[in-house]
């Protein structure tokens, strides 16, 4: 996928001849977002590119909740590339964030063999996101498994119930303020000395006095 | 409570619990079956038996120690698995273009050898649920060499979790490559001996022609990846669409068929082993050129010294220190990373904060997908249809769960 940069139709980036770059008081030049991206922020100018480290190259766009089932609808059907498959569906929790949870969708098209990822965040008592059920069946069970882990629920959703943890199970066990279950464990020196206890919750490789 | 279809309170309708202890069900997969005498009404898998957090324990270790857990997820190719996460982390940490191809060509033999595992115990497992009892014994023969291997590169016969961040663990041992040349000299003639038991057998097609058919569009739609994907006429395979470890530098055909049934997707695997054999025997041929090559980035931060060294050279016994202390620490960011597994497009997500441990991985389980679709296969069929369906998708539950 080329990246087309922005910079070359907007002319306040070119350099005037006769003119020395210190004399003309130059904005900063817009940043260049790959192809497909441009053509949603074109589109769908509520939509933004998040100021984070994407390692892996693959465009990314952050979009609002309520625009996410129109905009996705029209990346399947419309935009070209078409982008025809849903691969992943991820949620992640960033407590110290404003929208704390974080829904993650990576897109294909099967045509043009490109990537998109949009992020979708909610936050509040009861975070919700609409659902793509209605766009791909594919997003039923990942679906469910966010709402079972993190708790998000997804608006429009024809099954939403836990699917991999027990059904009277409470809490949400990827949550950040979820404990990771485990036992205490008792470490003897020697076999007339002091036992060591390490309480659960406490450090996996805690140092022994 | 689950829900079946609006007919349920019928009296004619039964319902049948299908698993989770039931050997056909691979596992410990549990389907909730209606049935109007024994044809399927409606269909609900019930998975989370063998759910065992695998996702919140990585956030607790530092990205060294998350690769052991990588192997538990899909248990039959835990190579992949463990490729899969470290090329996440690989791309996190900036260094995917710095692995030496040493390290490379031995992961895609390791690879491949391990899809040939799979799709053996797969096809020995589906031949029995459909009443074929020898290919069973055949294939668990052959899979026994691959384990040899296996032991003999890594000293364990499954969870090999040789793969490292920027490389691998140790170099080849001498005699490996004679022996995985052995295995595939030897491997088509096996391959012939399972198709001639099964793929003109009359039981065998009729049990598996025109079953569990799904077009091309729904295939996409339910997100299929993998054989199964292919065996509906789609020709996607990661290794080819996004190659990794310079499977683009390998001659291999990616096997398809346009039926879209059970059968479609078992001649879709048999293929599958062949071309396997194809990019193993290329493999080796690129191991001589790169013999005395050091096997890992040679990057202090990230990837540990040479044994040698830490012996004799301070900085790498500090390096090594620090390496076993904290682990390796990466900017904050994220990196999806995608491999083809046996079973379709496996996919690692790795979010970090800027400490030494994951802030998340997401694991994406190609069967967790390919088995939503099961009821739509099974509708309307018959009881012993669910078994084929069940085979021909090759779900592996420590994978579903995780």
């Amino acid at each position: 996928m080329a990246a087309t940069g922005r910079s070359e139709s907007s002319p306040s980036t070119q350099a005037v001849p006769g003119q020395t770059p210190q004399a003309q008081p130059v904005a900063a030049p817009p940043p260049v977002y790959p192809e497909n991206v441009q053509k949603l922020l074109d589109r769908f100018p509520d939509c933004w590119v998040p100021d984070w480290r994407f390692a892996d190259g693959i465009p990314t766009a952050a979009v609002q909740p309520e625009q996410i089932v129109e905009i996705v609808r029209w990346l399947r059907f419309e935009c070209e590339p078409r982008f025809d498959v849903l691969v992943d569906v991820a949620g992640n929790h960033w407590p110290e964030r404003e929208f704390p949870f974080e829904v993650t969708y990576i897109l294909h098209s099967l045509e043009f063999n490109a990537r998109i990822r949009l992020k979708c965040s909610a936050g509040g008592e009861e975070p919700a996101i609409p659902s793509l059920t209605g766009v791909w069946p594919a997003a039923t069970w990942p679906e469910r498994e966010i709402y079972d882990m993190f708790g998000v629920t997804f608006e429009g959703h024809p099954d939403l119930r836990r699917i991999l943890m027990p059904e009277d199970w409470e809490g949400h066990p990827l949550r950040k303020d979820f404990p990771l279950g485990e036992e205490p464990i008792e470490f003897y020196r020697q076999p007339e000395g002091p036992s060591i206890t390490v309480p659960a919750g406490g450090d996996i490789n805690p140092t022994i006095p | 409570m689950v829900m079946l279809s609006e007919t349920r309170t019928d009296q004619d309708h039964m319902i049948l619990n299908m698993g989770p202890q039931h050997p056909s069900t691979h596992g410990v997969l549990r389907l909730l079956l209606e049935l109007d005498g024994e044809t399927i009404v409606s269909c609900a898998p019930e998975i989370g038996y063998l759910h065992t957090g695998i996702e919140k324990t990585i956030e607790a270790r530092n990205y060294h120690q998350a690769i052991v857990l990588t192997d538990r997820t899909d248990y039959l190719c835990p190579p992949i698995n463990n490729l899969c996460y470290v090329l996440a982390c690989e791309k996190l940490f900036g260094i995917e273009k710095d692995v030496p191809e040493r390290a490379q060509v031995i992961r895609v033999i390791m690879s491949e050898l391990t899809r040939i595992a799979s799709h053996l115990i797969w096809l020995g497992t589906h031949a029995l649920d459909l009443g074929a009892t020898t290919p069973f014994m055949y294939c668990w023969r052959e899979r026994e060499q691959i384990l040899a291997i296996n032991e003999f590169y890594t000293g364990v016969r499954m969870m090999t979790s040789f793969t490292r961040i920027g490389g691998v663990l140790a170099d080849v041992p001498d005699g490996f490559e004679q022996r995985v040349a052995d295995f595939v000299r030897i491997m088509p003639r096996r391959i012939d001996e399972y198709e001639a038991l099964l793929t003109k057998n009359p039981i065998f097609v009729d049990r598996t022609r025109g079953i569990g058919k799904i077009s091309r569009e729904d295939a996409l739609q339910y997100g299929f990846s993998g054989p199964c994907l292919r065996g509906s006429g789609v020709q996607f395979d990661v290794r080819v669409k996004f190659p990794y470890c310079g499977y683009e530098g390998y001659e291999f055909d990616v096997p398809y068929s346009n039926d879209g049934d059970v059968y479609a997707r078992y001649l879709v695997r048999i293929r599958e082993m062949r071309e396997s054999l194809r990019i193993i025997d290329q493999g080796l041929k690129k191991l001589p050129a790169t013999k005395g090559q050091w096997i890992r980035v040679d990057n202090p931060r990230i990837c540990f010294p040479p044994r040698e060294k830490i012996h004799t050279s301070m900085e790498s016994l500090i390096h090594h220190f620090k390496l076993v202390s904290e682990g390796p620490v990466p900017q904050s960011g994220e990196a999806y990373a995608c491999v083809e597994s046996p079973r379709g497009e496996l996919g690692t997500y790795v979010f970090s904060d800027g400490s030494n441990k994951p802030q998340r991985c997401r694991i994406h389980a190609p069967s967790f997908v390919n088995l939503q679709t099961l009821p739509r296969l099974v509708e309307g069929r018959l009881v012993a249809d669910v078994v084929a369906c069940i085979g021909s998708i090759d779900i592996i539950l420590g994978e579903i769960d995780r």
